[in-house]
């Protein structure tokens, strides 16, 4: 039933301003490829284009084989969940879940059945005559999950569906919705700009920034290797520091802050570049050698583990997270502490951050 | 890709703004341009004459200033008496706030010709007061002329700034003015500093809205106005002797009315447009306690203002029942007014009726139509639609009736002395009310839910139907009864286009005024006024509020 969505060169203008600039790539059959950015990078654009109520500027998106531009919206036979839930308040439970099947003529033995079936999956049978005003957030997440995929949808489109739920709700239903996916094995396009959750429910994601697309990639991938340093940043926290790459003899470089550590790069580059450095990779030691020296200015403890912040010698702060369970004592604001560089939990990227060098 | 644009060119929706576009071209800008037209054509000829005697002849020119004059000072007179009632019935523990609500509103939905007509059989020449004074030797000041125009204006719309008010300063929430007295700001200054700039912006809204109305309404000044001419007075008077007199006077003067309303618009939207300050309370202000004595006073300030404005229906509803011998009220009670309006007027109250009905019909289904079009398919013909169908704001009732009459009583349109024209007239001149709640309410509704139809396999026009329409019919009918209310009590376009077969109530009060016939009229005043209490309790019931917005 599910079928691909394969976007070729789709662009859109909102005027002057470049909603969309040439995305092209395929989301697979079954798969669940999250569109992650932030606010006004084109995600939610994206997603509208293909439910239908944002036309095609140019480009092509096809179901399958076949071209969607012209369809109109309701011809798409898709399932959408939207953001603040549109469930028809002046219909019960029962009813919205049902309307889709309503409009495509299916008997009523063949609705009773299929909406309970519905139901059911999200956990809500037992609420299908409450009015939807009597209704939680949650739930009412729920019943608009349920009346998406009833209808047995191609691909179930979701924007930004968890971003009205509390944080421990969010936590449920993003299981919810991520084991229903798995089980019905629908293509899901599901839009957010909380990165943690894109982490933890997709297959695929897709970083958007100012109408492109950055990176498509597993999330660890985008993790451990992001293209840039927009994506390094976006994802996860990460620490930019400025160094230059120097070329001695036959032998690479990085020059950090008064250290050179060898290095071997993808390309050949000489210049400025920046580090990025995730937080849980800065290494606190006391070797002297071939270390960074560093001020503690503020240690935050948290637990499982402590968040110091560091002033360099270079005058940046960056933040290390030190593990409880790998020390025996806490540091403290004046302490001095040395950090060491490894260079395969490092990304590198030219000094405006847009290739990765390593 | 073109094909897809010119797809989306001729959708529905669309095709149905066109439609739209033409007929209020068709009703209402041809019209005006006509009578634009008209005004410089005296004899045949193009000539600005008409507007040289205007600003020359004082017997023109006076009355723009007398409209001016009493207007302005109506609108000081509704805004004293609105503002601190407002301010009192939010703030202080006075007790019987919902009746003082709804009889405000009930007040001011009555027609004000009802109010000057109670005032007249008040304080007139034969009046009851005026007869209960001069027989223990007192001459009260005469109510015709200026100060009768005042008086009626200022209590009949001081309702406007009071419900515009009240509004404004539950939406204050309390943490403003508890962070002036935090700051060490506190009583009187508090007042003037915090509250009063915050509600400053509704204050003009309601002062122009008081504005407007008295500038518009003719029935007022026609009745007790006697030698203060004003200009919608002046306008009718012309209109009426037309066939001997000035030909473009008419015309002229609706201009220069349909002029200085619009004017007052701008003015209104300029200085709301600087200082909108958006306010929802989170926690409404407190309510607080007054001592006895000032509670007193502040309870019957407003219980006087309140039964003061209600007393002309109070007024029309004892006069009504009592025995009339031709002009004069006498001794004792009957229902001879009753049975005589049912017997020589009852063509009138099936025409109010019937006329009033079709036009909520074509009201409502326009209301939803028009308003989904402006609100959802912004571009720019919705737009066009948007400014043109709120024209009629700035219109007064016989400057409408003389536009149409004028435009109408010829092929190709030829309706003039029909149902199909005073039907016409109400639409247009009440449609803004159902319109202005119809997009209030779709504003609310979240496009997605219209999305979540569609995506589920539903076109657009079927899910205008079944999701759209249902949702928005609460705030459609609650414009649609303000519509309704003011469309049976409407006076200054029907007095200019109703014909012997198409008359209503309110042209019969009018007629039965002016012929002295005191008894009928109040019968038929408090028919109408039945009828729009009844309305206006259904309403209140159907909402579930006791308040409404004008």
């Amino acid at each position: 039933m599910s079928f691909s969505v394969r976007f070729d060169e789709v662009s859109k203008n909102f005027g002057e301003f470049r909603a969309i600039q040439n995305a092209s790539f395929t989301v697979e059959k079954g798969e669940f490829f999250t569109l992650l950015g932030p606010s006004g990078c084109g995600k939610t654009t994206l997603l509208r284009m293909v439910a239908g109520f944002n036309p095609i500027d140019s480009g092509k998106i096809s179901f399958d084989d076949k071209i969607i531009n012209n369809i109109p919206a309701h011809k798409r036979n898709i399932g959408m969940v939207f953001q603040n839930y549109a469930i028809f308040p002046h219909m019960t439970v029962f009813e919205n879940v049902a309307y889709g099947l309503k409009a495509r003529g299916v008997s009523r033995s063949e609705i009773d059945e299929r909406v309970m079936e519905a139901l059911t999956m999200v956990k809500m049978e037992g609420l299908k005559d409450r009015s939807p005003q009597q209704l939680s957030g949650g739930q009412q997440q729920r019943i608009a999950l349920a009346r998406a995929i009833v209808i047995r949808p191609g691909a179930l489109l979701m924007d930004e569906p968890l971003s009205n739920l509390d944080a421990k709700l969010r936590v449920e239903m993003r299981t919810t919705i991520k084991k229903l996916q798995q089980s019905l094995g629908i293509t899901t396009i599901y839009v957010t700009h909380d990165q943690e959750e894109a982490l933890a429910i997709s297959d695929r994601i897709g970083v958007m920034k100012d109408g492109f697309i950055q990176q498509i990639d597993s999330p660890e991938v985008i993790y451990k290797h992001p293209e840039n340093a927009f994506v390094a940043n976006f994802i996860g926290t990460s620490n930019f520091i400025e160094s230059k790459i120097i070329q001695i003899g036959s032998q690479t470089y990085l020059d950090v802050v008064n250290v050179q550590i060898p290095i071997s790069l993808k390309e050949n580059y000489e210049g400025e570049a920046k580090i990025s450095l995730r937080p849980e990779h800065v290494y606190l030691t006391e070797e002297k050698d071939n270390t960074i020296k560093g001020e503690i200015q503020l240690a935050t403890f948290l637990g499982d583990f402590t968040k110091y912040e560091i002033l360099l010698e270079n005058g940046q702060t960056i933040e290390a997270n030190e593990y409880t369970k790998d020390v025996s004592s806490f540091r403290k604001p004046g302490d001095e502490v040395r950090i060491k560089i490894h260079t395969d939990k490092i990304n590198l990227f030219d000094s405006k951050g847009e290739v990765a060098l390593l | 890709m073109k094909q897809n644009r010119k797809a989306e060119m001729f959708s529905i929706w669309n095709l149905i703004s066109i439609f739209s576009l033409l007929i209020i071209g068709i009703f209402i800008i041809y019209p005006l341009i006509r009578l634009f037209i008209k005004s410089f054509f005296e004899t045949g000829s193009f000539s600005i004459q008409s507007y040289k005697d205007f600003f020359s002849l004082p017997y023109y020119f006076s009355t723009l200033k007398n409209s001016l004059i009493v207007c302005t000072f109506a609108t000081i007179g509704a805004t004293a008496i609105g503002l601190p009632m407002a301010y009192i019935v939010t703030r202080y523990n006075i007790p019987c706030k919902r009746f003082i609500n709804i009889c405000v509103i009930l007040s001011l939905m009555s027609p004000p010709f009802i109010g000057a007509y109670s005032w007249i059989v008040l304080l007139g020449r034969n009046g009851f007061v005026t007869n209960l004074l001069s027989g223990i030797g007192i001459t009260p000041p005469t109510i015709y002329g200026f100060g009768g125009i005042l008086l009626v204006f200022t209590l009949k719309f001081y309702p406007y700034v009071y419900l515009y008010v009240s509004g404004a300063l539950q939406s204050i929430d309390s943490s403003l003015e508890e962070a002036a007295e935090n700051l060490g700001v506190s009583g009187l200054k508090k007042l003037i500093t915090v509250t009063f700039p915050l509600v400053l912006p509704t204050i003009a809204a309601g002062a122009l809205m008081v504005f407007m109305t008295s500038l518009a309404d003719f029935g007022t000044p026609m009745l007790i106005g006697e030698g203060y001419r004003v200009l919608p007075v002046v306008v009718y008077t012309e209109f009426m002797s037309e066939t001997g007199g000035n030909t473009s006077m008419a015309s002229t003067l609706s201009i220069i009315i349909i002029c200085c309303s619009t004017a007052i618009l701008f003015l209104q939207k300029w200085y709301i447009g600087r200082r909108n300050y958006q306010m929802s309370a989170l926690r409404p202000p407190k309510v607080k306690e007054l001592k006895p004595y000032s509670r007193f006073l502040a309870t019957a300030f407003c219980f006087v203002c309140v039964f003061l404005a209600m007393l002309p229906q109070i007024t029309v509803l004892v006069t009504s029942f009592i025995k009339t011998n031709g002009p004069i009220f006498v001794k004792g009670f009957s229902f001879d007014s009753y049975l005589s309006i049912f017997y020589k007027l009852g063509r009138n109250i099936k025409n109010t009726f019937a006329f009033s009905t079709v036009a909520i019909l074509i009201m409502v289904a326009a209301g939803m139509l028009l308003s989904y079009l402006i609100v959802r398919k912004r571009n720019k013909l919705t737009t066009a639609i948007d400014v043109f169908i709120m024209l009629p704001y700035v219109i007064p009732g016989a400057v409408l009736g003389i536009t149409l009459l004028g435009a109408f009583n010829k092929p190709p349109i030829m309706i003039s002395g029909t149902a199909a024209i005073m039907i016409l007239s109400y639409v247009i001149r009440k449609l803004p009310y159902t319109i202005r709640s119809s997009t209030g309410i779709l504003y609310q509704i979240d496009q997605s839910i219209d999305e979540a139809s569609i995506s589920l396999g539903v076109s657009p026009i079927k899910t205008f139907f079944k999701v759209t329409a249902p949702m928005m019919m609460p705030g459609v009918l609650s414009g649609a009864v303000i519509s309704w209310i003011t469309t049976i009590n409407e006076l200054s376009s029907s007095i200019i286009l109703y014909t012997g077969k198409t008359g209503t109530i309110s042209v019969a009060i009018y007629s039965e005024v002016v012929r002295g016939g005191y008894g009928t009229a109040a019968a038929l005043a408090s028919i109408l006024t039945l009828v729009t209490t009844i309305s206006l309790l259904i309403f209140f019931a159907v909402t579930k509020s006791d308040s409404i917005s004008v």
